[in-house]
């Protein structure tokens, strides 16, 4: 049982960490059809996996409504449109009203999907101008040099971004400079700047240290030094 | 409570309520403020522009439903750009939610120019397994996929006797919400050399200047405004572009851009104000401490 | 030599030269061979041309078929047996299935017809209804026949799948055998313009970077790996059933370790007659360039740098691991989002409210998810420890499954298994914003005390932080998406930044191996540095060292 639990995934993890390594370097169609079997394997897995989920997902709101717990009455509806939405997919018959069964344009499902899902799927999203609006105007203060670096920068960006931007840049007056023109303020200059350079930089930098970190942690689980994920703690 | 005090513990929702206003406005009664456009995307349309007439190109609209207002009406631009020069699209997505919105939107283009399925373009739908699927046509595209969207074998298409994978086609665009763009790069564009461009959302565009600076995109279209570019650049290279009628073509991001200025402008004077607030509060607080 | 001879052949000359500026380059001091880094499929050819190309010259290589390659197609019997089973099968299904749907067809164009003729002839409401429901109910019977008439086209193709196509490698076979009878050359590249030739130059992708500075640069280079096999116009009668006769030609893969002839046709564009715009080939010359036999290669060498620094990195980490298990008082950075585990934990328990804990938006298969699940199984231990309710929604139901293992581990090891309660752990929805919706009703309702945001986020990181902050909780994020980094930062308490994700794990368990592999990490990262910058130097000051590109683009 302790080698199902603790020896037995670690083994695993390895053999097929080190076999789809070495797939990597190995151009023929035998190497090709091996990570396209382990794909299908994957995909296999996930399968089943989604059914856990669903049976999760009923558990925690059958339980949250049998104990009363605070909002419980939520759950209700969550169920109410889990089986509303399986059963406009999986019945055998056209739902009255709807011209098809099933999945098909026309039909219930496809109505709900694309009249209630898709709105507001598209509403959260929209929340997010929202929430853009009351995070800058919270969090940007001038409280420190590097704050106010990045107060600047948020400005200069947000006004070249859009039209207005170029209103004013065109407004000001141009000076010259080895032979060309410049704007005094050129807002769609510096933002393409801070974009192309410092932006640029920071994020290679990050992303550096993120693809090392990356080998670092894969070397771990393939070698069985890092096993929490297993729940096997340490 | 004074002014001061007021703005500094302004409830969100009062600015959430200024920034429906704003958005709200310019929509219904629009400013028409002029757009110039940016050498990022002056890069994508000259690219496209420079492919000789009748080569392909394979877009990927890797979106869904709630980046519509920002990538539809790139999608929209660049495929009547496309069939304008005549080129031969390739079109798929790598996301669940995003088959609805590209028929409708290759369904209306290809309507407007008189295009025919399987011989001018082919819209292969969507499949899972990002890395796998591009990975896959770099293959074989008619191997990867063996249907098109509206379930016609691919194999006996016109258009697949002379496009065996990504190796043959001219050009790549990525339209992304999410992190697609990547993908593309490091299993198309690069190894099989196709150069390629980019129109993600503007949240996500500062992410791929490295790429652009490397050389890796040859342009980047960023959110609406990147859109709106492409629109203006469509209209003024080619006037005859359907603008008005029942189905737009063109022209349908550049609505947007007004409500986008004043909410950039409400932000900015927002935070400004907030600053001068901020700075008035801390004064306040040290002639306190001083008195005392 | 008289003037009448010289007059003669200047006019000789005048006569040839028109004739000679027509003739297309021919292919000199060719060179055949494998490719290095393919799959085995693929013959690279390089040669020069004699002259000069000009826009209207163009070449087009071809590939002989043999026996092998033939017999390499060939269906096994038993292969053959199904396939055979399969055709019986359906067409003793669909023979009447289609005769139905060409009549219901021709049934439903004349419902439409005559409903179309109706409105035109704008007869009164009833008739037209009468008419649109009669189109209708056949427009539904012509429907169920194509419904049905695809459903065997399913069960036919499923049939007839065995590890392969075997419909297609029947096509195939039949194709390259009636290609061999013929003694036919197979066209493997389409007519190209002779102007857009690669060269060995443009190939960095097999020569390396270097390959412009070679003497050969500039020799023509092509690949042939997969042929066109044209159809030999003889499809089986039954196939019209399986919709697979229409193949104009099948793209063939060459098979590796067999001996292909390769022959080049240079022709001249012309323009077409019937249009204008076009230019057709035509024929020139055929030149045999010789034979060469692609190899399957048992390593990509391409990659060879590749695996160079992969091995070396690995080494150096695996290296410090060791070192660490000698020597574990390792110095490590204060990494202050990680130092704030405790008080966010403290502060839950203080205000008797519970710990929210999300894992990413990714499947398990990503790194930035692992890392998360990591810090999960620390931070799970000490809030068993400190007697907080800790509630971890999930996007993924693999993930959710890993997680409660992780959980009830981490309260076992804190030795308070009993709190431990497996709804809390729960799947709510695959879809983004689906679940942010859900994650931001729980913060709304529950008003957890402190938040952790970890692993990948997309869009929502915003919506998830800000509503997160107006509850008030403590937040501590950590994301290696780096732009929805400034989301965080702007809205959290803490944040981990890019590869402080993974080295939480490590740093919260203070295990000296984790503690290690973050030191080797840092050592590999010291010498990406130093490349970097030599780079630089090299490109500011020196002439441009190739090598050092070399070393970390592929050859």
């Amino acid at each position: 049982m302790i080698f199902l639990k603790r020896q037995f995934p670690i083994i695993i993890a390895f053999v097929a960490g080190i076999m789809l390594w070495i797939r990597y370097y190995i151009p023929s169609e035998t190497s090709n059809s091996i990570e396209e079997g382990y794909l299908n394997w994957v995909r296999i897995i996930v399968g089943f996996a989604a059914i856990l989920g669903i049976l999760s997902l009923l558990q925690h709101h059958l339980i949250k409504i049998r104990l009363k717990r605070p909002g419980f009455a939520f759950s209700y509806v969550t169920i109410a449109a889990f089986i509303l939405m399986m059963l406009a997919g999986l019945a055998p018959f056209a739902i009255p009203g709807f011209a098809e069964k099933n999945m098909e344009s026309g039909s219930l499902f496809n109505w709900l999907y694309e009249f209630t899902f898709i709105p507001m799927q598209a509403t959260m999203f929209s929340v997010l101008a929202f929430f853009i609006a009351s995070a800058a105007f919270r969090a940007f203060r001038a409280r420190s040099m590097e704050a106010t670096l990045l107060l600047l920068a948020a400005l200069i960006m947000m006004v070249g971004r859009v039209p207005i931007g170029d209103l004013i840049s065109n407004a000001t007056p141009t000076f010259q400079l080895f032979g060309n023109d410049y704007h005094v303020i050129d807002l769609e200059e510096w933002t393409s700047w801070l974009l192309n350079v410092p932006n640029a930089a920071a994020k290679r930098g990050i992303l550096l240290g993120v693809y090392l970190s990356q080998i670092a942690i894969a070397i771990r689980i393939i070698f069985g030094i890092e096993r929490t994920y297993m729940g096997g703690g340490d | 409570m004074d002014f001061v005090t007021l703005i500094l513990n302004l409830d969100r929702k009062i600015i959430f309520a200024f920034v429906a206003v704003l958005v709200a406005w310019p929509l219904i009664w629009p400013l028409a403020l002029p757009i110039e456009t940016t050498p990022e995307v002056r890069s994508i349309f000259a690219a496209i522009e420079a492919l000789p007439n009748g080569s392909d190109i394979i877009i990927a609209a890797d979106y869904d439903p709630s980046s519509k207002p920002e990538l539809q009406p790139f999608t929209y631009s660049l495929l009547a750009h496309c069939f304008e020069k005549d080129l031969k699209v390739h079109l798929l997505t790598l996301w669940p939610g995003g088959p609805a919105l590209i028929q409708q939107a290759i369904e209306d283009v290809a309507a407007q120019y008189n295009k025919t399925s399987g011989t001018d373009y082919c819209f292969l739908g969507y499949k899972p397994g990002n890395a796998a699927v591009v990975g896959g046509l770099t293959n074989s595209i008619t191997g990867t996929y063996p249907t098109d969207f509206y379930n016609k074998q691919t194999a006996t298409m016109p258009l697949y006797q002379r496009v065996q994978s990504v190796k043959d086609v001219k050009y790549i665009v990525d339209i992304a919400a999410g992190a697609t763009v990547e993908v593309w790069i490091a299993f198309a564009s690069a190894p099989e050399k196709v150069p390629m461009s980019a129109a993600c959302t503007a949240v996500s565009a500062a992410g791929y200047y490295a790429y652009y600076t490397a050389g890796q995109l040859d342009g980047i279209s960023g959110g609406m405004k990147g859109s709106a570019e492409y629109d203006v650049l469509l209209m003024n290279n080619y006037p005859t572009v359907k603008v008005g009628g029942a189905t737009r073509i063109a022209g349908n991001a550049v609505k947007g851009m007004d409500a986008q200025s004043a909410v950039h402008l409400f932000i900015v004077l927002s935070i400004i104000l907030a600053n001068i607030c901020y700075f008035i509060a801390n004064k306040r607080q040290r002639d306190e401490r001083r008195g005392a | 030599m008289g003037m009448g001879k010289r007059i003669l052949a200047c006019l000789a000359l005048l006569l040839l030269l028109p004739l000679q500026a027509q003739a297309a380059p021919a292919p000199v001091d060719q060179m055949l061979g494998d490719v290095g880094n393919d799959d085995g499929s693929a013959i690279g050819i390089f040669w020069d041309w004699n002259s000069e190309p000009t826009g209207a010259d163009a070449f087009s290589l071809e590939v002989r078929v043999n026996q092998e390659l033939v017999d390499h197609y060939a269906l096994t019997e038993r292969q053959s047996q199904m396939l055979s089973d399969a055709r019986e099968w359906l067409r003793g299904e669909i023979a009447d299935l289609l005769a139905e749907r060409t009549a219901a067809a021709a049934e439903m164009r004349t419902a439409n017809d005559a409903l179309n003729q109706g409105i035109i002839d704008k007869l009164d409401n009833a008739t037209i209804n009468q008419l649109r429901s009669n189109y209708w109910a056949k427009y539904k019977v012509h429907r169920r026949l194509e419904q049905r008439i695809t459903s065997l086209h399913e069960e036919f193709a499923s049939r007839t799948y065995h590890g392969e196509d075997l419909r297609l490698k029947a096509l195939t076979w039949e194709y390259l055998k009636q290609a061999l009878a013929g003694e036919s050359w197979v066209d493997a590249t389409g007519a190209t313009p002779m102007t857009e030739v690669g060269t060995k130059a443009g190939r960095t992708d097999l020569f390396g970077v270097n390959a412009g500075n070679a003497p050969d640069a500039g020799r023509k280079f092509a690949t042939v790996g997969t042929i066109s096999v044209p159809n030999p116009g003889t499809p089986a009668a039954d196939d019209s059933y399986t919709g697979l006769e229409q193949f104009s030609s099948i793209p063939v893969n060459l098979v590796p370790d067999i001996e292909y002839q390769v022959k080049m046709s240079t022709y001249e564009m012309v323009p077409n007659p019937e249009n204008a715009e076009e230019s057709l080939p035509e024929l020139d010359n055929q030149y045999t360039l010789g034979s060469a036999t692609p190899l399957s290669n048992a390593f990509d060498k391409s990659k060879w740098n590749n695996l160079l620094f992969a091995l070396f990195f690995s080494s150096v980490i695996l290296t410090f691991i060791i070192l660490a298990r000698r020597n574990p008082n390792m110095f490590i950075r204060r990494i202050a989002g990680l130092e704030a585990v405790d008080e966010a934990i403290g502060r839950a328990t203080e205000m008797g409210k519970p710990v929210l804990y999300l894992c990413g938006m990714q499947s398990l298969s990503e790194l930035p998810t692992l890392a998360a699940i990591n810090i999960l199984g620390r931070v799970a231990g000490k809030i068993a420890d400190y007697e907080s309710d800790l509630i971890v929604p999930n996007r993924d139901p693999v993930v959710q499954t890993v997680a409660q293992e992780v959980v009830k581990e981490g309260y076992l090891n804190a030795g308070r298994p009993d709190a431990y309660r497996d709804d809390n752990i729960f799947f709510l929805t695959d879809d983004q914003f689906s679940f942010t919706a859900a994650t931001c009703g729980i913060m709304m309702r529950d008003k957890p005390a402190a938040i952790f945001l970890m692993g990948y986020y997309y869009a929502e990181s915003l919506l998830l932080a800000e509503t997160g902050a107006d509850t008030g909780a403590i937040q501590i994020a950590g994301t290696d998406a780096e732009h929805q980094l400034p989301f965080f930062i702007v809205t959290c308490d803490y944040t981990l930044i890019g590869e402080e994700l993974y080295a939480a794990s490590a740093y919260l368990s203070r295990e000296p191996m984790l503690l290690g592999s973050l030191k080797g990490q840092d050592v590999a990262k010291a010498i990406m540095m130093l490349i970097i910058l030599l780079q630089a130097i090299f490109f500011i000051f020196g002439p441009q060292a190739d090598w050092l590109k070399d070393m970390v683009t592929p050859l």
